[in-house]
C-alpha cells in the first residue's frame, strides 16, 4: 500500500542506497521470524553494501543500485509482513472513525430537530475559539505558531528547517 | 443477554443429552397442506445423528455466548452480535433436524445471510470484500440447490425419506452434491473459507468447527443414498483440497488462517473418508472436530486478543509465565488434531487411516495430505510457542478477565479429551485393537515427518517454491473464482451473443419461426377465406335444394 512507485520529486542516489537498505531489512523480517535470524541477516546485508560504498564510478554504483533493486523485486514475499493496524494489516480500518465536523455539515433542518443540543454546540465552539485566542494564539489576529512552508512538502529537502516565513512580520507579544 | 443466551443453549445441550439415551427415531411432523400426490410438512426428525450433532453443536455455542461475552467485552454493537450469533445457531439446527428440502432451504439461507452479517462485523473495507467472496460463493450453492429442488418438485419428493425414489433423479443429486461442497469449501469453491476469517474470533469459532462448514458435510451424509454415483468424483476432489490446505497452512503467517486451512484439511478428510464409504467415521471425526477445533479457535482469539489484534506470527511475543494455560490448551487441541493417542481425534483419525491404508488408489496422495496436516500443526505450535519474536510487539499484558476467558476453552477441551474414547465406547461401538504390526508403520511414519518437518523449519526455507504465489494464494483459486472466472464467463457470453444470438441462432431461430408462421397464415387465411365462400356457396346449394 506504499506509493513509492510515484515519483514526485529527485531523490539522490544516497538515499535510494539508503531506501534499498531498508526494504531488504524489511523484506528479511518477512522471512526469518526470530529476532537473532534477521540481525544476522541484515548485518550480510550491510556487510554487501559496505564492500561496495567506496566506488567513485557513478555507471557502477547505479547498476549495482538497479541489481539491488531486481534482487529485491525477486525475493519479496508472498505474504509481506504488515502490522495490524497499517493498510493491508488484519485489523486495519476495524473501527471507522467519524470527525466531530461532521455534524456541522448536517442541513439547517436537520440541525433543527435537535435545537437544544445544536444551540449548546454553538455556543461551545464560540468558547472554545475563545479559549484558543486567549491562551495559546496570545491575542494574534493569524495562526503563526503552525510550521509554514511556502512549497511542496515532497520538495522540501531532508535538512531543510521548516519555520515561521522569515521575510514575514510578526508583532511583538505584549506578556 | 449473551450470558442468558449461553445458558439458553447449555439448557438445550443437556436436553439433547437426554435425548441421547433413549435411542429411537422420533418423527414429529405438522401437516400444512395436501393435495393429490404432493404434501408439505413442517417436520422434525430426532434419530442418532440429529441428536448427537445437535448436542455438540449445543454444547459449543453455549461455551462461545459464555467466550463472547467477555471477548468482546466494550464492543459498541454486542447485543445485535448476540442475535445474529443465536440466529446462526438456529439456522443450523433447521438444518440439522429438517428431513424436508424446503426447510433444509430456510436454514440453509438463513446460515448464508448470517455468516455475511457476521463476516462484515468490522467495518473495514477488507472485511467487506472478505464478506461479499463469502457471500457470493455460498449463493451459488444456494442456486444448485434450487435446481436440485425443481427437479424434485417434479416428483413431488421433498425430504430424504424418500431417497430411494430420489435416485432416479439423478441430474438432482449431482446438483445438491454441488451445493454441499461449496458450503464445505472444496476445490472450487474453497476460497472463501479463509477469507470468512474477518470475522471477530468467537464467529470463526462457531462457524468454522460446527457449523457453516461442517452443514455441508452432515447433509451429505443425510443424502448418502443419493451420492453413491459421485462417489469416485468427491475422492479427487477431497485429495486436492486436502493437499491445497495443507500446503496453504505451511505457508500462511496469519494464525488465524493457518486455523482455518486446518479446518479445510480435515473437512476434506471427512469427505475423503465419506466418499470412500466410511460414513459412519465421517461423522464421528465431525464430532471429535467440531470440539477440539472450536477450542483451538477460541484459545487462538485469547491470544489475538492480548497480542492487540495482531494475528501474524512474525509479531508474537513469548509466552510469558502468565500465559501457560494458554499454552497447554494450544498442546492439546494441536495434538488431537494430530491424532496424538488416546484423545479425541486419535479415535477417529486412526480408525479412517487404518481401513483407508488397506485399499485405496490415490493412497500416496492421502499420506502427503496427512503428513501436511502433522507439519503444519508442529510449525503452529513452534511459532506458538517457541517464537522469541518479541522485537516487535508492545508489551502486552495478560488479560484480565482470563478466568472467564478460560473456562469455556477448558470445558471444550476436557470435553474433547474424554468424548473421543466415550462416543466410541458407548454411541458408536467402535472395535479398536492394536497389534505391533499393525501399528509400526505410524512410528516409522511419525519419525519421517518430524525429520522432514526439522528439514522444513532449517534447509526448505530457502526452496524457491515457497516464494511462488502459486503456493501462497490458494493455487491461484481465488483469482480463478473471482476476477477471471468473471472474465470468462463475459467473454463466453459476448461471443455467444456475437455468434449465436445475433447471427445464426436469430436467422434460423426467431426470424425463421416469424417467416414460416407468417407464410403460414397466409394460407391458412386464404384457406379460411375459401371457406368461407364454400360455407355459403353449400348453404345457398342446401336452401335450394330443401326448397
Amino acid at each position: 500500500m506504499t506509493t513509492n512507485y510515484l515519483t514526485t520529486r529527485a531523490i539522490s542516489h544516497r538515499e535510494q542506497v539508503c531506501a534499498l537498505y531498508k526494504k531488504a531489512v524489511r523484506t528479511m523480517e518477512a522471512y526469518w521470524v526470530i529476532r537473532a535470524d534477521v540481525r544476522y541477516q541484515a548485518v550480510m546485508m550491510r556487510h554487501r553494501f559496505d564492500q561496495n560504498k567506496d566506488i567513485k564510478d557513478m555507471r557502477i554504483a547505479v547498476k549495482l543500485l538497479r541489481d539491488g533493486e531486481e534482487e529485491l523485486f525477486m525475493n519479496q514475499h508472498p505474504i509481506p509482513f504488515q502490522y495490524q493496524y497499517s493498510p493491508g494489516g488484519s485489523a486495519y480500518g476495524r473501527v471507522p472513525y467519524k470527525p466531530d465536523w461532521l455534524v456541522d455539515s448536517w442541513h439547517p433542518l436537520e440541525k433543527a430537530s435537535y435545537p437544544k443540543y445544536f444551540a449548546q454546540r454553538e455556543k461551545r465552539k464560540d468558547e472554545w475559539v475563545k479559549y484558543w485566542e486567549d491562551h495559546y494564539n496570545k491575542g494574534q489576529k493569524f495562526d503563526d505558531h503552525e510550521p509554514e512552508w511556502h512549497g511542496n512538502w515532497d520538495e522540501k529537502l531532508p535538512g531543510e528547517k521548516v519555520g515561521l516565513d522569515p521575510h514575514k512580520k510578526v508583532k511583538p507579544h505584549h506578556h | 443477554m449473551t450470558l442468558w443466551l449461553s445458558g439458553f443453549f447449555f439448557v438445550f445441550f443437556l436436553i439433547m443429552t437426554f435425548f441421547l439415551f433413549s435411542m429411537g427415531v422420533t418423527v414429529i411432523e405438522f401437516q400444512l397442506f395436501t393435495s393429490f400426490f404432493t404434501s408439505l410438512s413442517v417436520s422434525f426428525v430426532i434419530d442418532f445423528y440429529s441428536i448427537l450433532f445437535a448436542s455438540v453443536v449445543s454444547f459449543i455455542s453455549a461455551m462461545i455466548f459464555f467466550f463472547s461475552q467477555f471477548y468482546m467485552d466494550g464492543d459498541t454493537q454486542q447485543k445485535g452480535f448476540s442475535l445474529l450469533l443465536s440466529g446462526f445457531v438456529i439456522s443450523m439446527f433447521f438444518l440439522i433436524f429438517s428431513p424436508n428440502l424446503f426447510f433444509l432451504l430456510l436454514g440453509w439461507d438463513g446460515l448464508g445471510l448470517v455468516s455475511y452479517l457476521l463476516v462484515v462485523y468490522y467495518m473495514s473495507v477488507s472485511s467487506s470484500v472478505a464478506g461479499m467472496l463469502t457471500f457470493l460463493m455460498n449463493r451459488v450453492g444456494d442456486i444448485f440447490f434450487l435446481f436440485s429442488l425443481s427437479l424434485f418438485s417434479l416428483f413431488s419428493l421433498f425430504s430424504y425419506f424418500d431417497n430411494k425414489a430420489l435416485v432416479f433423479v439423478q441430474m438432482g443429486a449431482f446438483f445438491l452434491l454441488i451445493t454441499f461442497i461449496t458450503k464445505s469449501a472444496q476445490i472450487p469453491f474453497s476460497s472463501w473459507l479463509p477469507a470468512a476469517m474477518a470475522a471477530p474470533t468467537p464467529v470463526s469459532s462457531l462457524v468454522h468447527s460446527s457449523t457453516l462448514v461442517t452443514a455441508g458435510v452432515f447433509l451429505l451424509i443425510r443424502f448418502s443414498p443419493l451420492m453413491l454415483k459421485f462417489f469416485y468424483f468427491l475422492i479427487v476432489i477431497s485429495v486436492f483440497t486436502m493437499l491445497m490446505a495443507g500446503t496453504m497452512a505451511n505457508l500462511e503467517w496469519d494464525m488465524k488462517k493457518i486455523i482455518a486451512y486446518s479446518t479445510l484439511s480435515q473437512l476434506s478428510f471427512m469427505m475423503l473418508s465419506y466418499s470412500t464409504g466410511l460414513i459412519i467415521f465421517c461423522f464421528f471425526h465431525l464430532l471429535t472436530h467440531a470440539l477440539f477445533k472450536a477450542s483451538l479457535f477460541m484459545s487462538g482469539g485469547l491470544v489475538i486478543h492480548s497480542e492487540d489484534s495482531s494475528q501474524d506470527f512474525r509479531n508474537m511475543s513469548p509466552f510469558s509465565s502468565g500465559k501457560k494455560l494458554f499454552a497447554s490448551s494450544f498442546v492439546v487441541c494441536i495434538l488431537s488434531l494430530c491424532g496424538f493417542p488416546f484423545l479425541s481425534g486419535f479415535f477417529s483419525k486412526d480408525l479412517i487411516l487404518d481401513t483407508l491404508l488397506s485399499s485405496f488408489v490415490l493412497i500416496i496422495l492421502f499420506l502427503i495430505g496427512v503428513f501436511m496436516t502433522i507439519l503444519y500443526s508442529l510449525r503452529f505450535s513452534y511459532y506458538m510457542l517457541i517464537s522469541l519474536s518479541s522485537f516487535r510487539s508492545s508489551l502486552s499484558g495478560v488479560y484480565e478477565n482470563v478466568k472467564y476467558l478460560i473456562l469455556p476453552i477448558w470445558s471444550l477441551i476436557i470435553f474433547s479429551i474424554v468424548m473421543g474414547s466415550f462416543w466410541s465406547e458407548f454411541f458408536f461401538n467402535f472395535f479398536f485393537f492394536f497389534t505391533y504390526l499393525l501399528s509400526i508403520w505410524k512410528l516409522f511414519y511419525l519419525m519421517l515427518v518430524a525429520f522432514l518437518s526439522l528439514a522444513y523449519m532449517f534447509i526448505l526455507k530457502k526452496i524457491f517454491f515457497l516464494k511462488l504465489y502459486f503456493f501462497s494464494f490458494m493455487w491461484v483459486l481465488n483469482q480463478n473464482m473471482t476476477a477471471r472466472g468473471v472474465k470468462l464467463f463475459t467473454i463466453m457470453a459476448d461471443k455467444i451473443f456475437c455468434f449465436l444470438d445475433q447471427s445464426w441462432w436469430e436467422f434460423y431461430g426467431p426470424q425463421n419461426i416469424f417467416f414460416s408462421f407468417t407464410s403460414a397464415s397466409v394460407l391458412v387465411m386464404s384457406f379460411v377465406e375459401w371457406s368461407l365462400v364454400y360455407f355459403f356457396a353449400l348453404f345457398i346449394f342446401l336452401l335450394f335444394f330443401f326448397i
